[in-house]
């Protein structure tokens, strides 16, 4: 895989944690990027090194075959451009769909690749859901509904050649997002851990663990997450996710609506200093939970964020995870 | 090709709740209809009479009724108790969504406005709710035709 990973910090405070000569890095603090997300950055912007931006939301995609298939949002663009300018970005997206049977969406990865050469991601993660099945296509008003994947060598055969094509188009690092499921696939032929672990030993494919999506999985499924990441090799951990959510009928939902619950933060005390490839701590939440989020506690929670950075003991940055 | 036929499966079943009933009843409903190896079809079979099943398809709907909801508003409540059984009906007719949010809220209208059947007390509304999201739709068309210059070539950054 190509290694092309910018270790240059553009965040003060990060780059002030570098020691000159040392490979070591504080991970960076950040947030998923939405509408509202600039009025935090107003507020609070020195403490926010980068902003994680889903590409799919900066376009109206007509479809297919469409005639002059993406109209941008243009307005979103100058205002992500504006509150970017001094931060870094991270490319998070959720079109692509790589468990899919179908051949890849090769407009829509143009558009992929345009805004990476445009915006410069850091990195580049999808996630490990299906959202696109043949002749159907999933709701995913905000990701909210991937459907899980088959655990075996047919589906990491599959992803791992649509990883390679993506990360070769990209020529930046891609990583893998763990999802959340209601319902698991019964008689995996292997854990989805060793999924991980195999995916990045043969194609280098890190992981972006998200925390949040463990815990509903530890509510929904009854799932260990001390099993799940005892089994994970730590060296592909290249960034995690706080989040929040809400019970729905005796479900539990990563709507990300609420500040991180206390059980995800001490996972993440935990195990996030074990992890020595840990580069970014991203919090998720929807624009519509703004205002209550702000309200309740969105400076403590990026204060939180920057005391676990500051118990990791640092990324190697360039290393192969 | 089995794997392209369990996962259209199992996306069938998040869809649809009444599907998921009648697996629960007719495992073999799984068998006709699809094209899976033995395992695959104890593994649908698994989701379908699975806890989260439920909740698979609650938010597989409340996704897919989010464009209609945010963009057409007065239309839903105007359908009042008919529009679980219209927005069903809709989903059959179109199975695949459309991530742009006003072609999702345009096709609705569309579809409701050739149903001989619609409620007398909607269609009013809806004619007006049709019109407007139509237009909406077709400047962002005009837009994207009108764009000149590449978008992204006033975004680049330099390597941070």
């Amino acid at each position: 895989m190509t290694e092309s990973w910018k270790c240059n910090s553009v965040n003060p405070s990060a780059a002030d944690t570098m020691t000159t000569g040392m490979t070591r890095i504080t991970p960076m603090v950040g947030l998923l990027y939405n509408p509202a997300v600039p009025i935090v950055l107003d507020a609070i912007g020195a403490r926010v090194d980068f902003v994680e931006v889903i590409p799919d939301r900066l376009w109206y995609d007509c479809g297919i075959g469409a005639p002059h298939r993406f109209s941008h949002a243009r307005a979103a663009l100058d205002a992500l451009r504006r509150y970017a300018r001094d931060r870094a970005i991270i490319g998070h997206g959720i079109g692509l769909s790589l468990p899919s049977v179908m051949p890849r969406d090769a407009g829509l990865l143009d558009e992929v690749v345009a805004s990476h050469r445009a915006l410069n991601y850091r990195w580049y993660s999808e996630h490990l859901s299906l959202f696109l099945v043949p002749n159907r296509s999933l709701p995913n008003a905000q990701a909210g509904l991937g459907l899980p994947v088959v655990l075996d060598q047919e589906t990491l055969a599959l992803i791992g050649s649509k990883v390679q094509r993506l990360s070769e188009a990209l020529d930046t690092r891609l990583l893998l997002e763990n999802g959340t499921s209601f319902a698991a696939i019964p008689e995996p032929d292997m854990s989805e851990p060793a999924f991980f672990n195999r995916l990045h030993a043969e194609t280098g494919c890190g992981m972006l663990l998200d925390l949040h999506n463990l815990y509903a999985n530890t509510l929904n499924l009854g799932i260990s997450a001390d099993a799940y990441v005892s089994e994970l090799d730590p060296e592909i951990v290249v960034e995690i996710h706080l989040a929040g959510g809400d019970w729905l009928k005796g479900h539990y939902t990563d709507s990300h609506s609420r500040l991180t619950p206390a059980p995800v933060w001490a996972w993440a005390h935990a195990w996030a200093p074990r992890l020595p490839n840990l580069a970014a701590i991203t919090f998720e939440y929807h624009a519509s939970s703004h205002k209550r989020l702000s309200l309740a506690g969105m400076p403590r929670e990026i204060e939180l964020m920057h005391a676990l950075a500051d118990k990791v003991p640092g990324s190697r940055v360039g290393a192969g995870a | 090709m089995t794997l392209a036929a369990f996962q259209t499966a199992l996306a069938d079943l998040t869809a649809s709740p009444a599907l998921c009933r009648q697996v629960r009843t007719k495992p073999e409903t799984l068998r006709e209809r699809y094209d899976l190896t033995a395992k695959e079809w104890r593994r649908l079979g698994g989701i379908a009479t699975s806890k989260g099943s439920e909740a698979n398809c609650m938010l597989s709907r409340a996704n897919r009724l989010a464009p209609i909801a945010l963009n057409r508003p007065e239309t839903c409540t105007a359908l009042g108790d008919d529009l679980n059984r219209l927005l069903s009906a809709y989903w059959d007719s179109e199975p695949i969504t459309n991530v742009h949010f006003l072609i999702e809220a345009e096709r609705f209208c569309r579809f409701l406005r050739a149903l001989p059947a619609l409620p007398s007390v909607a269609r009013p509304s809806l004619e007006q709710a049709h019109a407007l999201v139509a237009a909406q739709l077709a400047v962002t068309r005009k837009m994207a035709r009108a764009a000149r210059t590449d978008p992204w070539q006033l975004h680049r950054r330099r390597n941070k």
